[in-house]
């Protein structure tokens, strides 16, 4: 069994692509939610949502690659650059065929398929754009980023709402760990921010209201006033290696991935349970070889909906008995939104940098504790941690896939 | 409409190649188009010319073959 180094990140977020930049903005608690009616490219519903307006493709892709690559893959492609860059990945010397990508993504080239539909039905168009199907495929991202590494091992794409990027996160250190692979890309993606995505979530009534008075309030984790959740957009990747091969190389260790479970609540399509939810974490807790009071930290699920937060809540405190007492626990979807799944891989990031920093983000706009979400939240400011050293990170999906990653600091 | 000049037009334009480079004896394959790149080239060479191109008919190789299919296609459906 090998342990599993993370020796590389790369994010795209509504404040950049700077890891450090885009950490400082979660401490800070800055949100980037903002009234979708600030656009005026559609017809958008009332509502807030967490988009990235500074991403310019042709930043990043020639025009003749735009042509296959949706968005959520053209972010896919940037953030692993970003962390295989960061990782300082040798160009040679590299065995190909034990290098893989794991990609998560919840509705994977929601906006290629948004446009052709448009055009099909919208514009009665019978001439569809060729690449359609190439482009829009859900294993598209991962497609690209092994043609652009040439890394010739396993190159799987996990489709499971919003544990999609937990679980490819997951499987990816375990190929590792059982010595089948000795580096993985791995990671998530989402680029849904387009009206009839966003119009088809209005529909199910999980949306937050826009916060009367600031709107960048909008999504209210745990709080007894919340009212549903915010979209966002946006990616993260890692790079995770076999310990020996990250030191042999000389790559600066940034943290060990330790344990992940995933497990399914088979209960409804999109109630969670608190059974469901509390079997993921313990199975996670086991796998890393930990107890619970040695988790020092909870980045929660913790969407901003009335089920989610009350059930994660009564499951946390399942799980962890009288220690939730005194672990602190946060939300950092109400600065980012919910991103489905690019969401596991955006927030492991925010745990790892925690975790290296020694500092943990707070819940934003949580100012009503609801009773029933009753834990040790980190409200307002970020909190100083300074002896954490294993850290959980919460997934919870419709379709009862639950996807948990635990994660130890480096000395 | 000169064709080589739209297409070279065309191809510069798309995939920012340079137009120097599009002459008739170039192949497709060297100016960076791969068989996905011809498939969307043939899209826009449809539009510009107002013709229809048959999957059948998308085998072509240099630059001076889609010149010919677009001639020949324009004169067959009738629009030279």
């Amino acid at each position: 069994m090998h342990r599993v180094a993370v020796t590389g990140w790369g994010v795209v977020s509504p404040w950049g692509n700077d890891p450090t930049v885009f950490q400082q903005a979660v401490l800070n608690g800055h949100s980037a939610v903002r009234p979708l009616d600030e656009r005026a490219d559609a017809p958008w519903p009332l509502r807030a949502a967490a988009w990235i307006d500074h991403f310019n493709p042709r930043d990043y892709f020639t025009a003749s690659q735009l042509s296959t690559l949706d968005r959520t893959s053209q972010f896919a492609l940037v953030a692993s650059r970003n962390a295989l860059q960061m990782a300082a990945v040798p160009q040679v010397d590299l065995n190909l065929d034990q290098c893989g990508v794991y990609v998560g993504t919840g509705m994977g080239s929601a906006g290629t398929l948004e446009s052709t539909y448009h055009s099909f039905f919208a514009e009665q168009s019978r001439r569809l754009k060729p690449l359609t199907v190439p482009s829009s495929m859900a294993n598209a991202a991962a497609a690209h980023i092994v043609i652009e590494t040439q890394f010739t091992g396993p190159n799987v794409t996990f489709c499971s709402a919003c544990a999609s990027s937990a679980i490819a996160i997951g499987e990816a250190a375990r190929k590792i760990r059982y010595g089948e692979v000795s580096l993985m890309v791995a990671g998530g993606a989402e680029a849904l921010l387009y009206p009839g995505v966003v119009y088809a979530w209005e529909a199910l009534r999980t949306l937050a209201d826009i916060d009367p008075i600031e709107a960048k309030r909008s999504c209210k984790p745990f709080s007894k006033n919340r009212s549903g959740m915010v979209l966002g957009e946006g990616a993260a990747f890692f790079v995770l290696e076999a310990w020996d091969h990250a030191q042999s190389r000389g790559a600066e260790i940034l943290a060990e991935l330790k344990g992940f479970a995933s497990t399914s609540d088979s209960v409804h399509l999109t109630k969670p349970s608190v059974a469901g939810q509390a079997r993921a974490m313990r199975a996670a807790i086991k796998d890393a070889n930990l107890q619970p009071q040695e988790i020092g930290y909870i980045n929660a699920h913790g969407t901003g909906t009335q089920a989610n937060d009350s059930t994660e809540a009564a499951a946390i405190r399942e799980v962890f008995g009288s220690h939730a007492a005194t672990l602190p626990v946060s939300s950092t979807k109400a600065v980012h939104g919910h991103l489905l799944g690019g969401a596991s891989a955006l927030e492991l990031l925010i745990t790892l940098k925690s975790l290296r920093d020694g500092r943990v983000p707070p819940t934003a706009n949580l100012d009503q504790i609801d009773p029933e979400c009753a834990l040790d939240h980190v409200l307002v400011q970020s909190r100083e941690t300074p002896n954490l050293r294993y850290a959980m990170s919460n997934s919870f999906a419709f379709g009862g896939t639950s996807g948990v990653l635990i994660a130890a600091a480096v000395p | 409409m000169d064709t080589l000049e739209t297409l070279r037009g065309l191809i510069a334009d798309k995939f920012e190649v340079e137009p120097g480079q599009i002459f008739p004896e170039a192949s497709l394959d060297t100016l960076g188009l791969d068989s996905l790149a011809v498939f969307d080239l043939i899209f826009d060479i449809e539009s510009v010319f107002e013709i229809t191109v048959a999957n059948d008919e998308v085998k072509i190789v240099t630059v001076a073959d889609v010149v010919s299919l677009i001639d020949r296609l324009r004169q067959e459906q009738g629009k030279a």
